[in-house]
């Protein structure tokens, strides 16, 4: 193998676990703000979404280059497309972690969080399918993969479950509107990054095994 | 009188008359099928230059109008394969052949094969063009000169056809009758090429018909690939990965005397199935 191509292969798997860490702990970060009503961290949280963003370019201009100049075929090749939609999916990943942090700075003043219950256990869930996800990206673990691709169906129940309680609560005025519609948001928002974990599982799955499993095809 | 591209029948190797007297049917053009049959089917073949065994246990079909890459390091035998499809070591080398190579169902190292048949159906372009020292008109005028019988009215026809084949009418239709030695690297090529689809032959072999030509020549090349395989079989030796896999319906990857793999090059290039096939196309050897 060339020793570019090489140096051009490691720098790029090198951005895509910078890019993967930081959107990991903004993940982290925007439910831990949430759960402490910690306005200071959430604000950190929409801050870095900028750097989220350079990171996804910088894999993208990598990744680019790459096809460009060095022509790569079979698992390398399939790695840089892959790596170029997973950099995609993590960027995504990160503006859902900004949507959470600025839910939970409107919902800081409050006590208590409707649904918190069930919502924050929905949030271990959907954190837990990410640090799966990018950790069978790291180590091409498509076990690992094929189990948070069926693991998506629990955290669809939970939002189906925690809205469905909302809007009932709403309607019968037990639940502070505005407060519920936030809550709502912060639902859609995590059930989004469980969907991109799958997809990151998915393409994962691609690298290794040359196999298209999106779409249950 | 101008040939029908509907008449065209298999042509038996075997000689049954003078190896001089081309039958007809080899200028008419090769009729395409629907269902791509087969037109050439090796069968576990063992190929020695003397006491040295090149190639093990080939086994490969080559389907009607299609275009066949043959890749692998240096010395892996794809350039004896592809000269052992029209026996063309024979003219230097001692060789031995088991097994069984067939062009239309025919063994070619049959012992009644007419090898100057064999030679017109299975065409070859090398490495580097080599054109005859004469016009760009007698390069391909030669074969119909020496085989005889051909009108003058014919052969003209011919010469057109084959240099607008060839993607070189419109560079040499003002000078065909000067030296073709004065065509830069790739019309002379091109030129070969013309040359070589003169006998209408099924198939054409290219061994790395690019290695000597600037990428823009290459281009034209590859283009012209595309454009014959309408009409024409071809394999081709590379050792371009890029242009295998750019110019290639199906890709062979040889090592060491054998065929590793054997598949559709989108797949070979994508999902290769064999770890020495990976290796090889992502520089990891070779």
């Amino acid at each position: 193998m060339h020793k570019t191509f090489e140096q051009s292969l490691n720098e790029l798997q090198d951005v895509m676990r910078e890019l993967a860490e930081q959107t990991e702990e903004c993940v982290i970060d925007a439910i831990e703000s949430l759960k402490n009503r910690d306005v200071a961290l959430a604000r950190s949280v929409i801050e870095r979404d900028e750097h989220v963003d350079r990171m996804d370019i910088n894999a993208d201009s990598l990744a680019s280059t790459i096809l460009a100049r060095q022509q790569p075929v079979a698992s390398d090749l399939r790695f840089i497309v892959g790596a170029m939609k997973i950099a995609n999916d993590l960027e995504r990943i990160g503006d859902h972690a900004v949507n959470i942090a600025e839910s939970a700075i409107t919902l800081s003043s409050l006590t208590s969080i409707p649904e918190s219950d069930n919502l924050f256990y929905m949030a271990a869930l959907v954190q837990e399918m990410l640090l799966a996800a990018i950790e069978c990206f790291e180590e091409r673990n498509t076990i690992t993969a094929r189990g948070i691709i069926n693991s998506d169906t629990e955290v669809d129940e939970y939002n189906k479950i925690i809205t469905q309680n909302l809007i009932e609560g709403m309607s019968a005025q037990k639940v502070d509107v505005k407060a519920g519609m936030d809550v709502v948001r912060i639902c859609k928002n995590l059930e989004r990054i469980a969907d991109l974990s799958v997809n990151i599982a998915e393409d994962v799955i691609y690298i290794h095994d040359g196999k298209f499993v999106r779409h249950s095809l | 009188m101008k040939p029908n591209p509907q008449e065209r029948t298999t042509t038996q190797l075997t000689s049954t008359n003078n190896s001089n007297d081309l039958p007809k049917e080899q200028f008419r053009p090769a009729s395409r099928r629907a269902d791509t049959p087969t037109v050439l089917e090796i069968k576990e073949m063992n190929f020695f230059y003397g006491k040295n065994q090149a190639l093990y246990g080939i086994n490969l079909d080559v389907r009607k109008g299609e275009v066949v890459a043959l890749i692998g390091p240096s010395g892996c035998g794809k350039s004896t394969l592809l000269k052992a499809i029209n026996r063309i070591h024979e003219v230097s080398n001692e060789v031995r052949v088991e097994g069984e190579i067939l062009l239309d169902g025919e063994n070619i190292y049959g012992n009644s094969i007419d090898i100057t048949l064999l030679r017109r159906r299975v065409g070859m372009v090398f490495q580097k063009p080599n054109p005859f020292p004469k016009s760009i008109y007698e390069n391909i005028a030669y074969g119909m000169n020496i085989v005889g019988g051909f009108t003058k009215r014919q052969i003209a026809q011919t010469v057109e056809r084959c240099l607008k084949q060839a993607a070189l009418w419109d560079e040499v239709k003002d000078r065909l009758h000067q030296n073709a030695l004065g065509l830069s690297g790739g019309q002379q090529q091109r030129l070969c090429i013309a040359r070589a689809l003169a006998t209408e032959p099924e198939i054409i072999l290219m061994d790395e018909p690019c290695s000597a030509l600037d990428p823009i020549s290459t281009q034209k090349i590859e283009n012209l690939i595309e454009e014959l395989k309408s009409r024409y079989t071809i394999i081709i030796v590379t050792h371009n990965m890029q242009q295998a896999a750019r110019v290639s319906d199906r890709t062979a990857f040889m090592m060491q005397g054998k065929l590793i793999e054997y598949d559709e090059t989108s797949l070979v290039f994508t999902k290769p199935a064999q770890k020495l096939t990976e290796d090889y196309i992502t520089g990891r050897f070779g």
